[in-house]
């Protein structure tokens, strides 16, 4: 992969999410709207077209720093937010009512064939799986580098 | 910290992407990351009742009527509350002496007939009881608070925010009703502004943690003035 090009490193991410089954193919499809949504053009002005600042008043393709900011949001979202979510849910439910384990119902079609039978799995067998301290590490920094980006599209 | 170039994001992503364990027992997908965002949402609901709740009134219950349960079972999809095709948790409290029970992703009639489904709700357990023995979904007047949960890696768009106010408009009477987000948006912010609307709490996820407080907060409040 070129080192220039920010559209080329979505694009080597893309190839190594579709290698990564059905876990990936949904990530990518994750990035893929994400990156269709666009960047919002917010309305700073209050007087202009007789609107309220805050508004929506368009949409444009990211820029560069947008668009990594577009990836790193979507490895952040399913690799660190929504499994942190689960993990508050059930550390709750267990401390204060003995809970052992949360289970989601779903189509038998949508489980592993080891718990296709009972209709239901536990709620973090739907979440990626990273341990590897390494890894745990470059995702601290990917959010770090996702938080500079905000903050600047802040100001 | 010093913007990492590209070579160095694109090592860092790679070293994230090959970690990735693919042997999961169940396929994620938009409607089992939105269930599993509700499901921590009922979490902080539940939170927020026990905050206003009559003394050592909160518990959990099944809906098998099992003794207390062990595993607690959500919907991954929208269901009937009287179904007991699994045991599907849910919780109960008692508050100012009457009982209420929360509940993920049940159905309800809307004043048109037509059913929808809240991702979390509260009604009072008599109203639930009644559904149970009829076996019919309850009716637009009987929920007093519904809940839309949205998990989204990007901005919330605006056909979110017109979602809900439509989905509102077949259930007036009901008093509490918000659109839970780990996103934000300005417009669904400012579209949702506006009287009678269903509220939007946006950021709300464990690594913002005065969020989480502030909504736990809010929701006891609005519990206090409306239940």
């Amino acid at each position: 992969m070129p080192d220039d090009s920010v559209r080329d490193l979505v694009r080597h991410v893309r190839a190594q999410l579709q290698r990564k089954g059905s876990l990936g193919g949904f990530l990518l499809s994750e990035l893929d709207n994400s990156i269709a949504q666009g960047v919002e053009e917010i309305l700073t002005d209050s007087d202009l077209f007789g609107s309220k600042a805050g508004q929506v008043i368009g949409r444009r393709i990211p820029n560069d720093l947008e668009l990594l900011a577009v990836l790193v949001n979507v490895l952040e979202a399913y690799l660190v937010v929504l499994p942190a979510t689960i993990r508050t849910l059930t550390a709750y439910l267990h401390d204060h009512y003995r809970i052992e384990s949360v289970e989601m119902t779903l189509d038998p079609s949508l489980l592993s064939a080891a718990v296709e039978e009972t209709g239901r799995a536990q709620i973090d067998a739907f979440l990626p799986v990273i341990k590897e301290e390494k890894a745990i590490r470059a995702l601290k920094k990917l959010h770090a580098f996702a938080e500079q980006v905000r903050g600047r599209n802040k100001e | 910290m010093p913007t990492p170039s590209l070579p160095q994001l694109k090592a860092l992503i790679d070293e994230v992407l090959n970690a990735i364990s693919t042997d999961t027992g169940a396929y994620l997908n938009r409607n089992t990351a939105d269930a599993a965002y509700a499901a921590y949402v009922f979490g902080l609901a539940l939170r927020a009742a026990e905050r206003v709740a009559d003394p050592n009134s909160v518990r959990l219950d099944s809906a098998k009527k099992s003794p207390p349960p062990k595993t607690f079972v959500i919907r991954g999809s929208p269901g009937a509350l009287h179904s007991t095709d699994q045991d599907y948790g849910y919780a109960v409290f008692k508050y100012d002496g009457r009982n209420y029970e929360i509940h993920l992703g049940v159905q309800y009639r809307g004043s048109s007939d037509v059913l929808h489904e809240f991702d979390i709700s509260i009604i009072p357990a008599q109203d639930a009881d009644e559904s149970r023995k009829k076996k019919r979904p309850p009716g637009p007047s009987k929920p007093c608070a519904v809940f839309e949960c949205k998990f989204y890696a990007h901005r919330l768009g605006i056909e979110i925010g017109r979602a809900i106010v439509g989905l509102k408009s077949d259930f007036t009477g009901v008093p509490i009703s918000r659109l839970v987000s780990n996103s934000e948006s300005d417009s669904v912010a400012l579209f949702l502004k506006k009287t009678n609307r269903p509220k939007l709490s946006k950021h709300i996820e464990p690594g913002n943690p005065d969020m989480e407080t502030e909504f736990v907060y809010a929701l006891a409040d609005e519990f206090r003035n409306s239940l």
